[in-house]
């Protein structure tokens, strides 16, 4: 009865942790989806009001991220029946087969990625549903295809760039950290580990900024650039 | 192709005016965001890291009953202790940068 009773708790500790990890990261998501706002404002020589605009995201991007997980998870089941197909067979084999239907699923889901990849814009600057920002971004890739393409290449070798650059840095610093601690100097390895910390923090907001307002123009000079310009053309007077 | 050479250069270029004009405002504010997303991982990472070696104590020394409940309420307790000192300073630095 004792172990049972452990047991029990142990499972709803474990069950707890796992719903705080998963609410978390919703929160940490959520707040992620801020920095489109703060792109597009700022591009308009606006302020952003972070928890005001955390609290207007949060339902949409929350539906968005479950769609988008549902939708990845459909697109990965080929893994399992590569798994299923294989299964009884040898470690290789199951391998070999998960790593099959693995590619299929990699293809769909660059695929899919490629679609949908300005539905977050769409969905928080341009305020429409789940599902539509979807369509609406799948339209505008559709529509633009060439253009979008050739832009991810650049965008691609860019963020290539910038993420060797940076894991170039950040590795000298782990060098450092190494050599102290084995040189005996444990608060000095510490202390490296802060710095180390702060480093990666502070490339990964430059990446940020020097990432984010290219994919921004491009979206809008693609997009709702385009469509307020035809709205101007077409403007009907009031009387 | 003239014109998807076009906008992909006016994505670029749209791109520096606003470095140029609001940059240091735009770094800021994602200074503001990156610092609360960390926080946010930070007491998570934390807490589960907590969680695991509570379990993972209660394995190790194989101890059930009394032994096992002083255990876990200690280790509860010197948890909460720092996720309180942890929340606390995420609030103040949230306060801070706000």
């Amino acid at each position: 009865m004792e172990t049972l009773s452990l047991l029990t708790g142990n499972i709803a500790f474990v069950a707890l942790a796992v719903l705080f990890a998963v609410a978390s990261w919703l929160v940490a998501s959520v707040l992620g989806s801020v920095v489109f706002n703060v792109v597009d404002n700022r591009a308009n020589g606006k302020k952003t009001e972070i928890v005001k605009r955390f609290k207007t995201n949060f339902i949409p991007v929350t539906g968005y991220i479950a769609l988008v997980i549902v939708i990845s998870i459909i697109i990965c089941l080929p893994i399992v029946l590569g798994y299923l197909f294989t299964s009884g067979a040898s470690v290789l084999s199951i391998l070999g087969g998960m790593c099959l239907f693995g590619f299929v699923s990699v293809v769909f889901y660059l695929l899919f990625a490629f679609l949908i990849q300005f539905s977050m814009l769409e969905l928080v600057i341009e305020r429409r549903g789940v599902v539509e920002s979807l369509k609406s971004s799948y339209a505008l890739v559709k529509k633009n295809i060439v253009t979008v393409l050739l832009f991810d290449i650049v965008y691609i070798i860019i963020a290539f760039g910038i993420g060797s650059i940076t894991s170039v840095i950040e590795r000298v610093f782990i060098v450092g950290i190494e050599l102290m601690a084995f040189g005996g100097s444990i608060v000095g390895a510490a202390m490296g580990g802060v710095l180390y910390l702060l480093v990666v923090f502070l490339l990964t907001v430059a990446s940020y900024f020097i990432l984010l307002p290219i994919y921004y123009f491009l979206w809008r000079g693609l997009g709702p650039k385009k469509k307020q310009e035809e709205k101007k053309k077409t403007k009907r007077k009031p009387f | 192709m003239e014109g998807t050479i076009d906008i992909i250069k006016n994505a670029f270029s749209d791109a520096w005016k606003m470095w140029k004009k609001s940059g240091k405002d735009f770094f800021v504010d994602l200074l503001k965001i990156s610092l609360l997303q960390w926080a946010i991982y930070g007491i998570v990472t934390i807490i589960l890291v907590s969680a695991a070696l509570i379990l993972m104590g209660g394995a190790v020394e194989g101890a059930t009953g009394m032994e096992t409940l002083s255990l876990l309420t200690g280790n509860i307790a010197f948890v909460a202790l720092a996720v309180l000192l942890v929340v606390a300073s995420w609030l103040v630095a949230s306060v801070l940068v706000l």
